[in-house]
């Protein structure tokens, strides 16, 4: 059955609150180790509803990608439940997100003092796979030297400094060293 | 309609055609170029388009399209010549300058001059004659077109006046070919005052009850928590059919959400007295507990958009759908009303129900229809169907008479404002208790006036355009 003269926009869904979601229309797997997943299965076949969200993006119309809490949604699914509990979330949310769940750490580099840039780079240095070759102090200084003179709008200056920083890394430094 | 790479690919014809005609184009180029060029790309047959039929009273439309030839047309159709000055208006002037052009009122039958034949005409059951009478009606130019409808007497816009674009186009194409195959949905009315106590009920379920004693299939669906209206019908309302219902929807298993809502429905017959007349009334209720849960729930993901398609499979169903709604604005008034074609406005002669009525009337419409066309790009709606006076003293006095019309016409109402005033008579208590219609009691006088009030909006001609 198609509803032509419907054409309901699919964004008119509520964002950042928990919605019951059809599991058919969520894409997304998990790597949670299959006895996770089944333990996650049981307990929702009892509970009948997860207590911990699983975060969805919108795709389209009754399409949505999971990108976090992946485990609840594969465990709705083999719990055959129609419905998971979600919470539906934009790209400004999802990069929110991606810091509330500790996957990113992030830092403003044009008004955090150089005390603190230091330590967060520290902080990547230990656990960013790829990083443990920068040298964190000597980026905080560059740092703090250059936005007295100028602005600070991209951090290419920092490739010429040989302090662990090619033109590789800039991409992924630019989600740490944020400058708004 | 099941939208097929067919149809897709035959769109994208008509709109390369219309990216060829000229912006300064005559009626007969567009309609020989452009116009048959859309029925084709519909798979219209060539007994299922008339040109320039004569439809009676001097009403000659330039098409007519039919989808069974031997029943009456689907669509009647007004087209105008393409003039530079719509076709190059810029996109935050293009509506207005429509409104006003001699073009689209001719088109409409808004009055401009004398003898002026437009859809407004050639859908009035008083002017044409039955075999000929369509359901729905198109004004186009190609730069401007809209869509009107009629449900027996009743015409109103099916969308708002649009720009014929690259986008718009298609959509156009696809709800014309929604209403080829769906010529009689249900006409879905919401009967509403912000201010209580003003015979929202007692209307519904009349007016519904008239109108099925006219022979027509009619549902009312019961959605204020208080159960009024079930109650005096008797009936007992059903477990919860909305919220279970609303998932299968929201699950795509339409047939699974078509089965909750038959089980949900009771259908009662009424006898009358003083004839041999019976009639059959239908009923979607629920518990109290239960419309409040799809109200206060706030897991329900997208309920409005899910509620427009519950109603959408009971569409099919009916000739008429009255909803009866609590006079506050939350979640279930507001789903109706994303829902709903068409608002009966009920008042009394007391100055805070006009106030309210109006306010509905004016401001909250109009608004909701702004709202709605965000997401709905062709059919819009509500529409005001107007307001209706109810509960009235027999004489309400010259005084009094001449307060509510100073007030009418101090706040600049322009709507419909229906001549029959439906007055407060012992006969609709009695019927309460009785749990029937008041109509039931056909020699009574409030059975008098509500056949009159429903003529009035529904069986005989009655344009709106609020």
């Amino acid at each position: 059955m198609v509803f032509i003269e419907e054409d309901t926009s699919p964004f008119d869904v509520t964002l950042g609150q928990i919605l019951r979601i059809p599991c058919k229309f969520i894409k997304g797997k998990s790597d949670a180790h299959p006895m996770v997943i089944k333990a996650i299965a049981q307990e929702l076949k009892i509970a009948g509803k997860n207590v911990l969200p699983v975060i969805i993006k919108v795709l389209g119309e009754d399409k949505y990608q999971a990108i976090l809490n992946t485990q609840i949604l594969e465990a709705a699914r083999q719990a055959k439940a129609d419905f998971v509990w979600c919470i539906v979330v934009d790209d400004k949310m999802q990069s929110q997100l991606a810091v509330e769940s500790g996957q990113v750490v992030r830092v403003n580099i044009t008004k955090a003092p150089e005390k603190e840039v230091a330590a967060v780079l520290e902080y990547v240095k230990a656990n960013k796979p790829g990083f443990n070759k920068i040298e964190p102090q000597k980026i905080a200084s560059a740092i703090a030297e250059y936005r007295q003179t100028k602005q600070l709008t991209n951090l290419s200056f920092l490739t010429k400094l040989k302090c662990g920083i090619g033109k590789a890394k800039l991409a992924p430094l630019a989600d740490i060293l944020v400058t708004a | 309609m099941t939208s097929t790479t067919t149809s897709t690919k035959s769109y994208s014809s008509v709109v390369k055609r219309w990216l060829e005609i000229p912006t300064s184009y005559l009626e007969n180029d567009l309609e020989a170029n452009l116009m048959v060029e859309m029925w084709r790309a519909l798979g219209l047959h060539i007994n299922q388009v008339k040109k320039n039929p004569s439809i009676g009273s001097g009403c000659i439309p330039d098409w007519l399209i039919y989808q069974d030839p031997s029943q009456p047309p689907v669509l009647v159709i007004e087209d105008k010549k393409r003039v530079k000055v719509l076709a190059e208006a810029p996109d935050d002037q293009f509506i207005d300058l429509c409104k006003k052009h001699s073009l689209y009122k001719d088109a409409v039958g808004y009055p401009v001059c004398n003898g002026n034949n437009g859809i407004k005409q050639y859908l009035d059951k008083d002017k044409v004659s039955p075999d000929y009478l369509a359901s729905y009606g198109l004004v186009f130019n190609g730069d401007f077109f809209q869509l009107w409808r009629r449900v027996d007497g009743l015409v109103f816009p099916l969308t708002s006046i649009q720009r014929v674009m690259k986008k718009s186009l298609p959509l156009l194409m696809q709800q014309l070919a929604y209403c080829l195959k769906n010529p009689q949905p249900a006409l879905v009315t919401a009967v509403w005052n912000q201010k209580g106590g003003v015979a929202k009920t007692t209307n519904a379920i009349n007016v519904g009850a008239t109108l099925a004693l006219e022979g027509k299939k009619v549902l009312l669906i019961d959605l204020d928590p208080q159960n009024d209206l079930s109650r005096w019908l008797g009936i007992h309302p059903h477990s919860d059919y909305l919220v279970p219902c609303i998932d299968e929807i929201s699950l795509q298993k339409f047939d699974e959400a078509k089965n909750i809502l038959s089980n949900a429905i009771q259908t009662r017959n009424f006898p009358t007295t003083g004839g041999n007349k019976n009639y059959d009334l239908s009923v979607l209720s629920t518990e109290s507990k239960y419309l409040k849960k799809f109200r206060d729930s706030s897991d329900i993901a997208q309920p409005f958009v899910q509620f427009k398609r519950l109603v959408q499979i009971l569409r099919k169903e009916y000739d008429y759908i009255f909803i009866d709604i609590a006079p506050t604005f939350d979640r279930l008034s507001e789903a109706v009303f994303r829902a709903c074609d068409t608002v009966l406005i009920p008042v009394d002669y007391g100055e805070k129900s006009l106030h309210h009525g109006l306010q509905t009337h004016q401001a909250l419409i109009p608004k909701l229809r702004e709202s709605r066309s965000k997401y709905e790009h062709l059919h819009l709606g509500p529409w005001n169907l107007g307001i209706v006076f109810s509960n009235c003293p027999s004489d309400p006095g010259s005084a009094l008479q001449g307060l509510i019309d100073e007030s009418l016409k101090s706040k600049g109402f322009a709507g419909n404002k229906y001549q029959t005033h439906l007055r407060a008579y012992t006969q609709t208590k009695v019927a309460e208790f009785k749990r029937a219609p008041a109509i039931c009691w056909q020699a009574s006088p409030i059975t008098k006036l509500y056949t009159q009030l429903t003529n009035e909006v529904f069986l005989n001609h009655n344009f709106t355009d609020h």
